[in-house]
């Protein structure tokens, strides 16, 4: 198993959540820990996607879970093409306060 | 290719590696990428909803037919409950039904077969000429 598979999640110097590598059911408890962990429930909050490789619906369930307690909204930032692709499906974007934010020309 | 895999949170990355290395020969990427995705949702919900416990194991199976590839994951259990949630009925006490509508999306077919052993599994097209 290659190292950028392994699901990880830190916070930047600017609040915004990193993600990277698998987003599924064994990523589901460090994302919750960690995200709950660095919202203050004022500000909106971002979770940069650009370096997630892979996501279904049990990281699906996580976001839109971790998207309750984001009073000013959360942002899913710059998915890949493949990520956008199951948001598309899940049709998660407009709901609960989710907003994806896509680049303009998605990396693949 | 067929593979036990444990009831656990990892068990979907076990079984996307192991696809991985079976689809490399036989599905074109686009398909390779659906079916490890439909993959996942199968194998997720065994491990979530078979009622089945830590220790036990579920089955996953790969076949290459004719003109598709074949994808099943078995349970001890029955399989009966499997089945897609409306997208306005998701409140239930896991939230989910995600993961069923996803299969939906990406495969040409699914279907349930109750048992028990309880089997959940999807067709997709998409070989490669070495896979045909």
């Amino acid at each position: 198993m290659g190292g950028r598979d392994l699901f990880d999640i830190w916070v930047g110097a600017d609040g915004v959540l990193w993600l990277s590598g698998e987003f599924d059911l064994a990523a589901v408890d460090t994302f919750m820990r960690v995200a709950c962990d660095s919202i203050d429930g004022q500000h909106e909050v971002v979770l940069d996607l650009s370096n997630v490789r892979f996501l279904d619906s049990a990281g699906v369930r996580a976001i839109t879970t971790f998207s309750n307690v984001c009073k000013a909204g959360l942002v899913l930032r710059s998915p890949s093409n493949k990520i956008s692709r199951v948001i598309d499906l899940v049709g998660i974007d407009g709901r609960n306060g989710i907003r994806v934010e896509r680049d303009a020309a998605p990396a693949s | 290719m067929q593979l036990g895999l444990p009831v656990a949170v990892t068990a979907s990355m076990l079984a996307r590696r192991a696809l991985d290395g079976w689809m490399e020969e036989v599905l074109d990427e686009e398909a390779a990428a659906a079916s490890r995705l439909a993959a996942t949702e199968l194998v997720t919900n065994a491990v979530q909803h078979s009622g089945l416990q830590l220790g036990d194991e579920v089955t996953l199976r790969a076949l290459a037919m004719p003109e598709l590839v074949r994808i099943e994951v078995e349970q001890a259990s029955s399989a009966a409950g499997a089945r897609i949630v409306d997208r306005d009925d998701r409140r239930g006490p896991h939230g989910g039904g995600y993961g069923l509508r996803i299969v939906d999306e990406v495969a040409q077919r699914w279907g349930v077969e109750p048992g028990p052993p309880g089997c959940v599994w999807f067709e997709i097209g998409g070989l490669t000429a070495s896979g045909t």
